[in-house]
């Protein structure tokens, strides 16, 4: 599988996905909403994550999980996309 | 006043955590019942407060439902009675003597909130002569989680503000009806988590329960470890130092492991490992409901005691097993096992789930309630000073800690019965959570 590398598709997936989980019906949530003030929390990260590597092929290390590419899920997409153009394909 | 079912389904976790009142009752410990101690400013509007609680239909319903079951080996039920008891009570002060917010007073203890006989819900409020009040709110956990609470507190307090929750949300419909067609999925998902339990529950585990287990009475013992701004600062910077911003509650627990393996290793534990059960709160983010009931999914750790010497470590031994746990749909499959066992007789299905462990069950209870209060400074005019949750342990595991914040500050609540930790014990915990919280990793 190539790993989707555009920020924008990226973005749309994971808010897609967060949207049909765990955020709540009817609250406005996109790509530059705050992943905090949203409630996403470890659970919810990780199933975001896991996410990544099935359907985006993207294994997102420990390491890149900062305060910094997790403050929306514009940020968290920026940071997959650029581990899917290093070649960091799920292992 | 509202079209509110008669009759519900209850969820999987609250037959769970009437096993659990089951059990803590038959222990001689005074059942599953909760508190939320708040301490109000001047001001209050006792009135407005007391209109507000008689006009809410969904606390009339939750005062007046109860758990039956119409036939043996049928799944239980909650079901309305026709004419609510008494569930608000006030009380004066006069002298001032008693502060809280424990030992919680003997009129707030002393209440039967009894999910199959009712009200499940108290709520207290004393008057203090200094124009102060205590508000403490009692309930069953059997009725709702902590969320829920939270929730229902935000509905009482909001009256009927735009946004806030409300009738419409006090169930999940999903709990209406009958639901036979769900046992062979669910009998299908329960196999891994049974099997994954009782290959666990073959190596050795350590408990806090000594194996004397004569029913005699016993209490349940509260503290508070508060933290300053300081220390609140300082746990700010260690979360970020070990990367924890969204995993706040995994460092929280690493470090009440740490305290714990502390303690077990003075008891001369080498061998026996931690089994930590984590609830999770299922309801979507941000939601408004479902208020009533038990919405969770249990997480299960286990970390050998060579692993739980050092924060780091135990933090990357519970961020490696919790993303193998929600791969595998874990937390899903607990639940659809507890769901499965649901028209086991009580006594029966206490016993059952005990089975596995040999009777351990747990290690440690754990939970990381978040902030309490959400948005809300002040109460029909009385400024909310401060907030305890009060949740009492359960025997086995006999500790629980529970991380709760208010106005972004952190506090720990530590539970625990007095024949599974003594207080020297205690002590020693407190100050190992503190150190595991607040200073470098030791070794």
């Amino acid at each position: 599988m190539t790993p989707e590398q555009d920020p924008k598709t990226i973005a749309a997936q994971l808010c897609e996905f967060a949207r049909a989980n765990f955020v709540s019906e009817g609250a406005v949530f996109d790509e530059n909403s705050s992943l905090s003030h949203a409630g996403i929390d470890s659970f919810a990260l990780v199933e975001l994550l896991l996410f990544c590597e099935r359907k985006i092929g993207v294994r997102v290390p420990d390491s890149h999980l900062t305060g910094n590419n997790l403050t929306s899920m514009a940020t968290l997409a920026k940071c997959i996309a650029e581990l899917a153009r290093n070649n960091q394909p799920a292992s | 006043m509202s079209n509110l079912p008669r009759q519900i389904r209850l969820a999987a976790g609250d037959y769970f955590m009437h096993g659990q009142d089951r059990r803590m009752r038959r222990e001689g410990l005074s059942g599953n019942v909760c508190s939320i101690a708040m301490r109000l400013g001047k001001g209050l509007d006792v009135e407005r407060l007391r209109q507000r609680m008689a006009a809410s239909p969904v606390l009339d319903w939750i005062s007046r439902v109860r758990v039956v079951r119409w036939l043996p080996f049928f799944p239980p039920l909650w079901r309305t009675v026709a004419g609510p008891r008494q569930f608000f009570f006030e009380h004066m002060n006069s002298n001032g003597a008693w502060q809280g917010p424990w030992p919680l007073p003997d009129f707030v203890a002393q209440h039967e909130l009894h999910a199959g006989r009712g009200p499940g819900i108290a709520f207290d409020l004393v008057r203090h002569s200094d124009g102060t009040h205590h508000l403490f709110i009692s309930w069953n956990h059997v009725l709702l989680d902590a969320r829920g609470m939270e929730l229902l507190l935000a509905h009482l307090g909001a009256g009927s503000a735009n946004g806030a929750p409300a009738v419409e949300n006090l169930i999940n419909p999903k709990q209406l009806g009958w639901d036979f067609r769900g046992w062979w999925p669910n009998a299908k998902m329960a196999h891994g988590s049974v099997k994954w339990l009782h290959e666990s529950g073959k190596d050795p585990l350590f408990s806090l329960v000594p194996p004397d287990s004569a029913r005699r009475p016993r209490r349940n013992h509260y503290r508070v470890v508060s933290f300053n701004d300081q220390e609140a600062a300082r746990i700010d910077a260690r979360c970020r130092q070990f990367n924890a911003g969204f995993r706040r509650s995994h460092f929280y627990l690493a470090s009440s492991l740490r305290a714990l393996h502390e303690l077990a290793v003075r008891r001369g534990n080498q061998t026996g490992a931690y089994l930590i059960p984590v609830p999770h709160d299922t309801r979507r983010r941000g939601s408004n409901g479902p208020i009533f009931s038990n919405h969770l999914s249990i997480l299960f750790y286990r970390i050998e005691p060579q692993q739980a010497g050092k924060v780091s470590s135990i933090m990357a031994e519970l961020g490696r097993q919790m993303s193998d746990q929600i791969r595998d749909r874990f937390p899903q499959c607990c639940m659809a096992a507890l769901d499965l066992f649901k028209p086991l007789p009580l006594g029966f299905y206490v016993n059952h789930l005990g089975k596995p462990t040999r009777g351990k069950f747990a290690t440690l209870s754990f939970s990381d309630s978040g902030e309490t209060c959400t948005g809300m400074t002040e109460l029909f005019g009385g400024k909310i000073l401060d907030v305890a949750h009060l949740v009492p342990t359960w025997r086995p595991p006999g500790l629980t800690v529970v991380f709760v914040s208010f106005g972004g500050k952190p506090s720990a609540l530590l539970s625990w019965v007095d024949d599974c930790v003594n207080e020297a014990e205690a002590n020693g915990f407190e100050q190992g959570l503190r150190a595991a919280l607040l200073e470098e990793d030791l070794s």
